[in-house]
């Protein structure tokens, strides 16, 4: 059977920067797969290498056997929180109604009374239902993080991608955000990019570790080792918040640093 | 001044080039306010100047040449954007600053005496042509139609491109005619408020629709009726005081959002 995607030594570079370098993977359909990794470390360049927004270098991206270009109409994507300008002028209904919208251009096209019932639908499975007239402004962090995985269903895919869904958002909402992933899951591939380690152990089938490279691909089991090893440093684990230590500190030894630009390496790291 | 309205053309012709100007500030004013295009249009309207001043050396209309040259750094500033080898921010005072530049050396070298180029500058609704009205018409007329037609397409675009771009809407071709709308309407707005002052024509009636709505399509109708409300009681205002009405229109318009912006502040509060 063709994997959901298929990542064949994939090198990105902005310019002459690396940002990802001979990454190769593979998602199989159904599974719930988490990417981890430093800031800097390519995790979001890799989800835009997937969906054709930025250019391999080399390599490449296969979506349900199709390239990236051709495939990414089966991918719904949720982007990071902050990459949304919140303050746009747009209601609830009117955001999942913008993923009706299908290739080319749409000269004189209305969204009818069936597309806003067809809105309700996907705004009923993230239970915000009651918010489709509110404008996105008025919407705290969780709601709206529902909404755009809302918008991402909208658009019927068979392979969800989101960006940090939890970064914004407070513990309760993030607990609502991996419960919906849950019962999505079970229709849907998903990929996870996230910080979140109550995600990485609680929730995914398989972890992914990227530090412009490849570090880690298997089970969701993060040791002290992996940790070091994906962060090129000593690192100190704070859940939630509440800074205690979780891991003790390493020295780096055996720590191999595949990148060159991050400037935080040489130190500890909070994750 | 109404008398004097139904007397003189040269007020027809301003009022109607309020209006035109008032409709092209409420859709494209908009559309820049929330796309954060504000700087970029500036960049627009200031390289225009080149295309004066070549329109006055090689002797055609120079609000043609305005239209060719906004036209040229549109794409151009919209492809080196895309190519994200260098910042926006160094492309647009690099035109804004080369178009201003051209427009002088065009004019130094035209012979004979050099025009009094401060209509172009700073706007002079008073002195509108004909022709002036028939290409700002057209060009309100393409601007118009464009949003109209593709609503929904612009509202996706506008509120997440990239999500747009995912979903295979054409957002390049949008990106591009953005800009070309942009162009179309900085050269409607040169006679109004002049190229020195159209950011604030551009952004003064949108950000001000935007304290009172958050609804795309309402807030683009607002915008059109502020414009209309800053140019018509801008032009009576500089015809009664006798002070330039590019100028008066600005100051009005600015004046208008820094009591709208109080007074919605108060309200909250």
């Amino acid at each position: 059977m063709l994997p959901a995607l298929h990542i064949d030594h994939l090198s990105v570079h902005y310019g002459r920067t690396p940002a990802l370098t001979d990454v190769c993977l593979d998602v199989a359909e159904g599974e719930f797969l988490g990417i981890m990794g430093p800031n800097g470390g390519g995790k979001s360049t890799l989800l835009k290498a997937i969906l054709g927004l930025v250019p391999p270098t080399l390599g490449s991206v296969q979506i349900f056997g199709k390239s990236a270009l051709d495939g990414r109409s089966n991918v719904g994507y949720v982007p990071q929180f902050s990459a949304v300008d919140r303050r746009f002028p747009i209601s609830v209904t009117e955001v999942i109604m913008t993923a009706f919208l299908k290739r080319g251009l749409h000269p004189f096209f209305r969204f009818s009374s069936e597309h806003k019932e067809r809105a309700q639908e996907y705004l009923r499975r993230v239970s915000i239902q009651h918010l489709a007239h509110r404008q996105i402004a008025a919407l705290s962090g969780g709601e709206f993080q529902r909404l755009l995985i809302a918008r991402a269903l909208a658009a019927e895919p068979r392979m969800l991608l989101l960006d940090e869904p939890t970064a914004s958002i407070d513990p309760a909402s993030r607990e609502c955000v991996y419960e919906l992933l849950g019962d999505i899951n079970r229709s849907m591939t998903i990929v996870l990019v996230t910080h979140d380690l109550f995600a990485i152990s609680a929730k995914v089938h398989a972890l992914a570790c990227l530090n412009q490279r490849l570090v880690y691909h298997g089970e969701p089991k993060l040791t002290p080792e992996l940790v070091n090893r994906m962060y090129c440093c000593p690192v100190d684990l704070v859940a939630h918040g509440v800074p205690h230590r979780v891991l003790a500190q390493h020295e780096g030894e055996g720590c191999t640093c595949h990148s060159a630009s991050a400037p935080e390496k040489q130190g500890e790291k909070h994750v | 001044m109404f008398e004097a309205l139904l007397e003189y053309r040269f007020l027809q012709h301003a009022l109607l080039a309020c209006l035109l100007a008032s409709v092209v500030c409420g859709f494209i004013g908009v559309a820049i306010v929330e796309k954060k295009l504000v700087m970029m249009s500036g960049g627009i309207a200031h390289t225009a100047y080149g295309g004066v001043g070549l329109g006055y050396l090689l002797g055609f209309e120079p609000i043609l040449g305005a239209a060719a040259f906004a036209l040229l750094a549109a794409f151009a500033i919209g492809t080196v954007r895309r190519g994200g080898h260098v910042h926006t921010d160094v492309i647009i005072a690099l035109f804004w600053s080369l178009g201003m530049a051209l427009g002088i050396a065009f004019i130094g070298f035209a012979p004979g005496y050099p025009p009094d180029m401060s209509t172009y500058l700073f706007g002079n609704i008073l002195t509108v042509t004909r022709l002036d009205l028939q290409i700002m018409a057209g060009f309100t007329a393409i601007v118009a139609a464009l949003v109209i037609i593709l609503f929904n397409d612009w509202k996706a675009y506008l509120f997440d491109g990239q999500f747009s771009a995912i979903l295979g809407l054409r957002t390049t071709l949008l990106e591009y005619l953005l800009l070309a709308l942009i162009a179309l309407t900085v050269v409607v707005l040169i006679r109004v408020a002049g190229i020195i002052l159209v950011i604030a024509l551009l952004t003064a009636p949108a950000a001000t629709a935007a304290l009172f709505t958050t609804r795309l399509e309402t807030r683009m109708a607002l915008a059109i009726a502020f414009g209309c409300l800053f140019c018509l009681c801008g032009l009576w205002l500089s015809y009664t005081i006798n002070i330039a009405s590019g100028a008066t229109i600005i100051m009005l318009s600015s004046a208008v959002y820094g009591l709208a912006y109080l007074a919605r502040r108060h309200h909250i509060e």
